[in-house]
């Protein structure tokens, strides 16, 4: 009964959370924060990205609510809350239930792994380098729902519907549906993702490790359910226990998912417990039961928590390890024009302390031009947010992707404040620009630009065309000042499949070759730029 | 407007055309479309520019006025929409701007038109644009949603499946494109555009407000006169109600400061597009002339560029 109770709250947290991440669009205005999960659930990413930025910021709050949740009550957040939890004792049960499992002898040494897991990414994280995302579950879990399942299931549904489509009669009950669908819960276009294969294999795994044991994911690895773990040992007011009825005839011991129930089922490691009940529930003489308890006079005999010292100094150290060997990174010097980041993100190094990679801005994105990256940013950039004009470009009036970094790597901004903020500058390609390379008008960039006195001017000249032809052409020039680097030009250049503008990075707090860190404040420029040869047309004065 | 139409009006009507018809026949280039044959009878203006009083306010009534009583000196809905008809209205809705900045076209003329045609007896009148930026963020910052939800319109997300390859047999540098098919067989077009500058073109007009009803429109800049023509002799639009209220004087087709922005407070309805387009280059300083694809439309035969041979009604909406 109460098992049930149990796996109701899971599905409905689990649906939550998916509710959550459909209504992660712009204008990313809704009454409950969209980042609830990774921002106010998810004391590891907190801890991490504080540490790692050495500062501490209002995320601490949520935090210690949660820290002190866990003391008192134990490792409930893995059995109740945690959406990668209830996905993995789903897919669990749809994937693995005939499955038998290979017979392994209860391991200590396997499941002390993810407080080794948890100990080298927080000295590492000390050690200024953050590496969380990697293993953090609410982070894992929200970009592989936000930018894997949902661009997947959305493909699905387009694919389905675009098959009933075509059969009469068929289509006239599907395609209300459909659009019923596609107003709500769909994007007008299929969303993509760069890293989707690399980001799915991730989630993949976690699934696939269930074919070893049940939950080997949080029972083995997860950092986060180590921190709960380590946090239920010692207060912890609820607790299992088990009275003399027990006939010791080990049913809950093999019903308990995270094998937190020892030979002596009368003992139980705390520690491991997310207490979800099941064992109360398949008791046959009903000897089980949950309850407040005096902690300090009725502490369980052993906890089973045997941390050697040895091992946690050589996980500490192995975090340590890696920080050089992910930051030394040959292309640092060039990394601010490699790679374009969302506006309002800190300046790089910053961002890097407290991107924990969640995804939430990727999937706000209207224009799905927010991908993660790839080895743009070093090895240590893996999985960031960068702007790629070739998929999208940023929407000159939308300002979402700031108001929804859980842990503040990208700074709120209004709407006038983001388009006067620089994130990148275009370059025109004259060898493949249209009227520079084939003598023909065409000057969409221009036209695109979203600039109100437009960044993109054009000047007009005559040119004598391969067959002694004169032509009077409109030739477009950028001005580096003011353009903000938006992308759109790059995004609808005819010229493909490389177009003939492109967008180089501007990293916030950089300047790059005398570029102004804000564009649209310190220029009212209307005349030529320096750099531009001949003479620039201004709109408005016609010959 | 709703005019019964008795046989003694019809015949002594049919006079009257065809006699107008025979005065514009120098240009031999009218479009009346076949529904308007009958509905000609009772007027031969095929352009109206009202004129509203900028002065007063408020805004949403006097711009609303306006277009109804352009609408209605060119004979009424009525004269287009007839009881059951699909109709497909296409506004300019391609920018992330807001109605004060001129960039799409006015939400209450969009808004005046749906009404219109609600009381015509249209039975379902769609309104649609395959905008430049994203079309959640334009549709609602352009007011245009609302303004569809008010008058009970039906606002609808272009499908890009509906978009089929349709020849054109008669474009020059076009053959074919791929076109939305549901402006294709809609009963009735109504083309709402915003008149505009544009760096290119000069200026966005009613004829290239045709490329929102296409696909891959980044292509079509290059000789960008003569493939607008091509479309237009595929797209016809039944009606086209030009926005002039504002416009868009530079910095054009998006613009963003209120400095390029003229309050002109006209609406202009006509059923020639060219002639539409002809007089709205006018209001910059401009004659159709000087428009490459507006010319080109002309000497492709599909419409009058000559204002003077145009039958105009002018309007002043106090």
């Amino acid at each position: 009964m109460f098992r049930n109770i149990r796996r109701i709250i899971q599905i409905l947290f689990l649906l939550f959370f998916i509710f959550l991440l459909i209504k992660t669009v712009y204008p990313a205005d809704f009454p409950i924060p969209l980042d609830f999960f990774p921002r106010y659930l998810d004391p590891l990413a907190a801890s991490a990205t504080m540490l790692a930025s050495r500062s501490i910021s209002m995320l601490i709050i949520p935090m210690l609510i949660v820290i002190i949740l866990a003391l008192l009550l134990g490792r409930f957040f893995c059995g109740w809350i945690c959406p990668m939890g209830t996905t993995i004792d789903i897919s669990d049960r749809i994937l693995f239930r005939r499955f038998k499992r290979p017979k392994i002898k209860h391991n200590p040494r396997l499941r002390n792994l993810k407080y080794y897991i948890l100990v080298a990414f927080i000295v590492g994280a000390a050690f200024s380098l953050q590496m969380i995302w990697f293993a953090d579950p609410i982070s894992i879990v929200t970009r592989s729902y936000g930018v894997i399942l949902y661009p997947y299931f959305s493909y699905v549904t387009r694919s389905t519907f675009d098959t009933l489509y075509l059969i009469k009669g068929v289509n006239l009950i599907s395609e209300p549906i459909y659009g019923v669908l596609r107003n709500n819960v769909l994007t007008l276009f299929q969303p993509t993702s760069r890293m989707l294969i690399l980001f799915f294999s991730v989630f993949a795994v976690i699934i696939s490790l269930s074919i070893i044991q049940r939950r080997f994911w949080c029972r083995n690895l997860c950092p986060l359910g180590a921190l709960h773990g380590l946090l239920s040992t010692r207060l912890n007011f609820w607790r299992r226990r088990v009275n003399e009825n027990c006939i010791e005839c080990g049913k809950c011991r093999r019903e308990c998912g995270l094998g937190a129930i020892p030979e002596d089922p009368r003992k139980y490691w705390p520690q491991e417990c997310t207490e979800c009940m099941s064992c109360r529930d398949v008791c046959p003489v009903n000897a089980i039961s949950f309850g407040l308890k005096q902690p300090f006079f009725d502490k369980p005999k052993t906890t089973g928590l045997n941390l050697s010292r040895r091992s946690f100094v050589k996980s500490a150290l192995a975090g340590i390890a890696a920080v050089p060997l992910l930051k030394l990174n040959y292309s640092k010097k060039k990394m601010d024009e490699a790679v374009i980041r969302p506006p309002g993100s800190l300046p790089e190094e910053q961002f890097l302390d407290k991107c924990i990679r969640c995804g939430e801005c990727m999937k706000v994105c209207p224009t799905n031009g927010l991908q993660p990256a790839f080895m743009e940013a070093g090895v240590e950039g893996i999985g960031t947010p960068i702007l790629v004009p070739e998929v999208g470009y940023c929407e000159y009036v939308c300002t979402s992707c700031t108001k929804i970094c859980p842990t503040d790597a990208i700074i709120p901004l209004k709407e006038k404040e983001k388009q006067s903020i620089k994130i990148g500058t275009a370059r025109i390609d004259k060898d493949r620009c249209i009227p520079w390379s084939e003598y023909e008008n065409c000057l969409v960039c221009e036209e695109q630009c979203p600039v109100p006195t437009k960044a993109i001017k054009f000047e007009t000249k005559d040119v004598v065309t391969f067959n002694g032809e004169i032509r009077r052409l409109k030739m477009p020039v950028v001005l580096k000042d003011k353009c903000i680097g938006c992308g759109i030009c790059e995004n609808k250049c005819p010229v493909s499949p490389k177009a003939a503008i492109l967008v180089t990075g501007q990293i916030p707090g950089k300047e790059s070759h005398g570029g102004l860190h804000k564009a649209a404040d310190t220029s009212t420029m209307e005349q030529p730029s320096p750099q531009a040869v001949g003479k620039i047309k201004v709109p408005g004065q016609e010959e | 407007m709703s005019e019964k139409i008795n046989r003694r009006d019809f015949i002594k009507g049919l006079a009257v055309a065809s006699a107008g018809i025979y005065g514009l026949q120098s240009s031999n280039s009218i479009i009346i479309p076949d529904k308007q044959a009958l509905a000609q009878v009772a007027t031969n203006t095929i352009m109206v520019v009202a004129q509203g009083n900028i002065e007063k306010g408020p805004e949403p009534e006097i711009i609303k006025k306006v277009t109804r009583e352009s609408v209605a000196a060119l004979g009424g809905m009525g004269r287009f929409v007839s009881k059951k008809d699909t109709v497909l209205v296409k506004p300019n809705i391609g920018w992330n701007r807001t109605p004060e900045q001129a960039a799409n076209t006015n939400p209450y003329v969009v808004e005046a038109v749906v009404e219109m045609c609600k009381e015509a007896g249209a039975k379902k009148v769609k309104v649609i644009d395959y905008p430049v930026n994203s079309a959640r963020i334009t549709y609602s910052r352009s007011g245009i949603k609302d303004a569809v939800d008010r008058a009970d319109g039906s606002m609808e997300f272009a499908d890009e499946r509906k978009f089929k390859e349709k020849s054109i047999p008669e474009g020059e540098m076009l053959k074919s494109w791929h076109i939305y098919q549901d402006a294709l067989d809609a009963d009735v077009l109504i083309n709402i555009p915003i008149a505009k500058h544009h760096s290119l073109t000069k200026l966005t007009l009613g004829t290239k407000n045709l490329m929102g009803l296409v696909l891959k429109r980044e292509q079509l800049h290059t000789r960008i006169d003569q493939k607008l023509a091509d479309l237009s002799t595929v797209i016809k639009p039944n009606l086209v109600i030009m926005d002039a209220y504002r416009t868009l004087t530079s910095h054009g087709p998006n613009g963003g400061t209120p400095r390029d922005v003229k309050l002109v407070g006209q609406i202009i309805a006509g059923t020639d597009m060219v002639a539409v387009d002809s007089y709205a280059a006018t209001l910059f300083g401009l004659t159709g002339e000087e428009i490459g694809y507006i010319k080109e439309s002309y000497e492709r035969g599909l419409g009058e560029i000559e204002l003077g041979k145009v039958a105009t009604k002018n309007v002043e909406v106090a």
